[in-house]
């Protein structure tokens, strides 16, 4: 973990002097378009975490340890830290670029239902106090949730190509010191990523140590 | 899928078929739920004064979400009122038995629900249209048979939680995106005349939905039951 967190945290500095001053200005949107640095590398994050969330599910179930379901849930809250900035800086750009906070394109619809999808995650975990019952539903709720994503993905690409599109998009080509620093970006946007999870996961089995500490010390003094 | 796993399905059914027949309450009940959710939109849409064929089919299915919400959130909340919850739990069978005989029965009470309801929805709402109507109750078939697939599995995590009843529509709504959108754009295209094969793409989504969904659920239930 500490190798994640050496890299991770000068890798963001370099990411974003490359978006910010080393990728050129793009031709139409100006300074905006660097939006686009976060918003990309926040989405492939994202979408990373919700994967763990998934598969650390699916081994919480076979191998019932307490620190798989540690780790699903700091995924999950990792995740949706993420989900959130892409769909702000996703808001940011579509003020910018067409005009309006909101559109219902397929990208951004599928973050929307993916960030209620994992709220509603954290939301049950809060609501179930039985441990071992929390962690076995919540895997059960994580694979189930993961499955949607690309059936929601594809019926929202489909649902928005019946309408016309609001704007012409896709089919751009980046520049190569654009794409450059959009890799870079994405790359400490990824390291960073799994730093946090790893932090946040080490939390809470340290919390949940220390729970365990405090209770068997109650049975303890009660005995 | 051996015959004791359809044993149990057959027993199970017969179990949820009996205590409906005999007390017939949730039929009635969501019958009359769905038909108030409808009457409500009636007010909030207005029909005299706006044409509401265009987005007929999206409030049809919204009326059938909530009552399909309500159905599988019973489900389970009836057993555990009763106190047979562990008993069911603790059947000596595939608990996926189990959930494929609430699905099967719950996805049984709503299609009921529809045909009953399907004429006062074209009636109160004035639209005229006329579907093909083999297409359009294989269409709510279908929708019905995922909406209850995922919600019958959530049903049973959200009973054992805190407010379960705030919890599963947070659960299961954003998990039912591609239904709703799968099974309106169907409708729309059925009221305007269009047989089923102008939206078979939306069509083979929805069943695609349908049988991922039964199946990953019908595995998955065998760790929700574990006592």
């Amino acid at each position: 973990m500490r190798l994640l967190g050496y890299a991770s945290l000068p890798a963001i500095p370099v990411a974003l002097y490359m978006a910010l001053v080393a990728a050129p200005t793009e031709a139409f949107m100006g300074h905006s378009q660097r939006i686009m640095y976060i918003h990309v590398p926040a989405a492939i994050a994202s979408y990373l975490s919700f994967a763990i969330v998934a598969a650390a599910g699916a081994l919480y179930l076979w191998r019932r340890r307490d620190h798989l379901d540690a780790l699903a849930h700091a995924a999950a809250e990792v995740g949706v830290l993420f989900t959130t900035i892409t769909l702000l800086t996703g808001s940011l750009w579509g003020r910018a670029a067409w005009g309006w906070w909101w559109t219902w394109d397929p990208r951004l619809t599928t973050t929307l239902v993916l960030w209620l999808i994992y709220v509603a995650y954290l939301i049950m975990r809060q609501a179930i106090d039985d441990p071992e019952r929390r962690a076995r539903f919540s895997a059960i709720f994580g694979i189930v949730g993961f499955l949607d994503v690309p059936v929601v993905h594809l019926s929202v690409v489909w649902w928005r190509s019946i309408h016309p599109p609001n704007f012409a998009g896709g089919g751009t080509t980046l520049d190569p010191a654009m794409q450059q620093a959009l890799a870079v970006c994405a790359a400490a946007f990824l390291l960073f990523n799994l730093f946090l999870i790893a932090l946040r996961w080490r939390v809470e089995r340290l919390e949940r140590s220390a729970a365990r500490a405090r209770a068997s010390g109650r049975g303890a003094a009660g005995d | 899928m051996n015959r004791h796993f359809w044993r149990v399905v057959a027993a199970v059914m017969a179990r949820e078929i009996t205590a409906e027949l005999r007390g017939r309450e949730t039929v009635t009940a969501l019958g009359a739920f769905a038909l108030v959710v409808l009457v409500i939109f009636g007010f909030a849409l207005n029909p005299v004064a706006v044409d509401l064929e265009p987005v007929f089919a999206g409030v049809y299915w919204l009326a059938l979400a909530f009552a399909a919400l309500v159905a599988v959130g019973r489900s389970f909340a009836r057993e555990k009122e009763a106190g047979t919850l562990e008993a069911v739990a603790a059947l000596p069978a595939d608990a996926g038995a189990v959930y494929a005989a609430k699905v099967a029965v719950t996805t049984l009470w709503l299609a009921l629900v529809a045909a009953l309801l399907t004429p006062p929805f074209f009636v109160l709402l004035d639209v005229e249209a006329s579907p093909p109507w083999g297409a359009w109750a294989l269409t709510t078939l279908a929708g019905l048979a995922g909406l209850v697939s995922a919600g019958t599995l959530l049903s049973a995590l959200a009973v054992h939680a805190r407010g379960a009843d705030l919890l599963l529509p947070l659960l299961l709504l954003p998990l039912e995106v591609p239904v709703l959108m799968a099974a309106v754009r169907i409708g729309e295209s059925l009221l305007a005349g269009e047989p089923l094969s102008a939206a078979g793409g939306w069509f083979r989504l929805l069943v695609g939905y349908d049988i991922v969904f039964f199946v990953a659920a019908l595995v998955l239930f065998d760790y929700v039951a574990e006592v």
